[in-house]
């Protein structure tokens, strides 16, 4: 019963989350930079879930933004896993019961994806472009990205008993 | 048998003295009312005051009551009429839902009525933006046409406001716009009153403030602020005379051939509903 109680969590998580991203974030851009709702859940869900959950949702995620916004399959999926997997290895050292913990690997999540974005924009592009930018990009896209974290933690929390064995 | 008789006694004792008082009330009322009607000014002036004072108390009180009774009496007509206003209410709520949907339809008649009073000259297909990507490195959006409506690729996209960007993926039913702020991207254009070649190019830095760099301008060629650019038609991908926007500022480098400038496109691409592909 609670793994029905899991996936229905994690479905609706997935619904809402695009929903919220495609209808509000994408259109919202605070200071030049977007909020990346979709990482945190993926975040959070690596955080929380056990590793089958967590990566299987990833992989949807990432897939769905894939298609959804690239038309093309690998740029979304790939760094979304990626995330999942460093976060489920982080886990094992730290606690996520720690706000502090979450506050900052959200920031850390943030930054790592922002990297992504510039080394596949000298891969893909060939379009060079300072260091800096990244830590600009990241800093500014991930104090809102800490806020959205920071909600859901406490969505995750009011769901403690489904979500842990 | 003696207690049974003192009560009896109390009791009439007190009837008595209660017409008593009321006695005295009445005539004091009666003796009040006569004091009024004569014509002694102090006696009749507090006279006065004793009735205008009462029956002010007594009208008030009575106006308490009718009001009451009438609030009751009324309450179910008043829950029929607010049954009728609450369903009026709905149809109304209804109604202005309705008159937003043909606002915002209007707009978007007047936004492209605006694009073909701009460009009659090509031949357009207007689609809605549906999407847009959330990634901070890229600037597209999706589209709801696509090659079934005779989209192709690195067709050009405008607005009523200008150039928009070129259209880099198509699916059967969407495509994907390249914005021209996005970093990849980049437009040959003309500076209007010098009729000068330049390029405008997208710039991550610039991106997130929505301007382009104005690069490649002759060295001897002269730029000013207020400018207008347009697109000068070199290449394949955008025709020649599209309004992209304004000289915004002037970059002036220790070497001439490092100096730019910073173009504020006319378009508001946050914004962006409606477009128009160039097919021709």
């Amino acid at each position: 019963m609670k793994r029905v109680y899991k996936i229905l969590f994690l479905g609706l998580l997935l619904i809402l989350g695009f929903a919220l991203q495609v209808y509000l974030f994408n259109n919202l851009t605070i200071g030049g930079t977007k909020i990346n709702l979709l990482l945190m859940i993926v975040f959070l869900v690596a955080m929380w879930f056990k590793p089958n959950y967590s990566i299987t949702f990833s992989f949807i995620i990432g897939l769905l933004s894939d298609l959804i916004f690239t038309y093309s399959i690998g740029r979304f999926l790939i760094i979304y896993l990626l995330i999942n997997i460093l976060v489920i290895f982080l886990m094992r050292l730290y606690n996520k019961e720690n706000i502090w913990v979450t506050a900052i690997l959200s920031l850390i999540v943030t930054f790592i994806l922002e990297l992504y974005f510039w080394i596949y924009s000298i891969i893909q592009l060939s379009l060079v472009q300072n260091l800096f930018r990244v830590a600009i990009v990241s800093l500014k896209g991930g104090l809102f990205n800490v806020i959205i974290c920071m909600l859901l933690t406490l969505v995750f929390r009011k769901f403690r008993r489904i979500l842990e064995d | 048998m003696n207690y049974v008789m003192s009560s009896r006694k109390n009791n009439r004792k007190k009837k008595s003295k209660f017409f008593q008082i009321i006695l005295v009330i009445v005539a004091l009322i009666l003796s009040i009312y006569l004091l009024a009607s004569i014509n002694f000014p102090i006696i009749s002036e507090i006279a006065g005051f004793i009735v205008n004072t009462t029956s002010t108390i007594v009208e008030s009180i009575r106006g308490v009551i009718t009001q009451g009774t009438d609030y009751f009496g009324n309450v179910k007509n008043l829950n029929e009429e607010n049954q009728k206003l609450n369903e009026e209410n709905q149809k109304l709520k209804v109604d202005l839902l309705e008159i937003d949907k043909l606002i915002a339809e209007n707009n978007e008649l007047k936004e492209a009525v605006d694009i073909d009073e701009k460009y009659n000259h090509f031949n357009k297909i207007y689609a809605n933006v549906i999407l847009r990507e959330y990634s901070n490195w890229n600037e597209t959006f999706v589209i709801n046409k696509g090659k079934t409506s005779g989209i192709k690729e690195k067709q050009t996209v405008i607005s009523s406001n200008g150039l928009v960007g070129y259209i880099s993926t198509v699916t059967e039913n969407t495509s994907v716009v390249t914005t021209i702020l996005d970093p990849s991207t980049s437009v040959s254009v003309e500076i209007a009153t010098i009729n000068e070649l330049a390029l405008a190019k997208g710039d991550f830095t610039l991106k997130d403030s929505e301007q382009l760099k104005l690069t490649n301008a002759p060295i001897d060629c002269e730029l000013t602020v207020g400018e207008k650019i347009y697109t000068s038609g070199i290449g394949t991908m955008y025709q020649k005379g599209i309004l992209i926007g304004e000289i915004k500022e002037v970059v002036n480098k220790k070497n001439d051939i490092d100096r730019y400038a910073i173009i504020t496109p006319f378009t508001n691409f946050n914004s962006l509903d409606l477009v128009a592909v160039i097919v021709e």
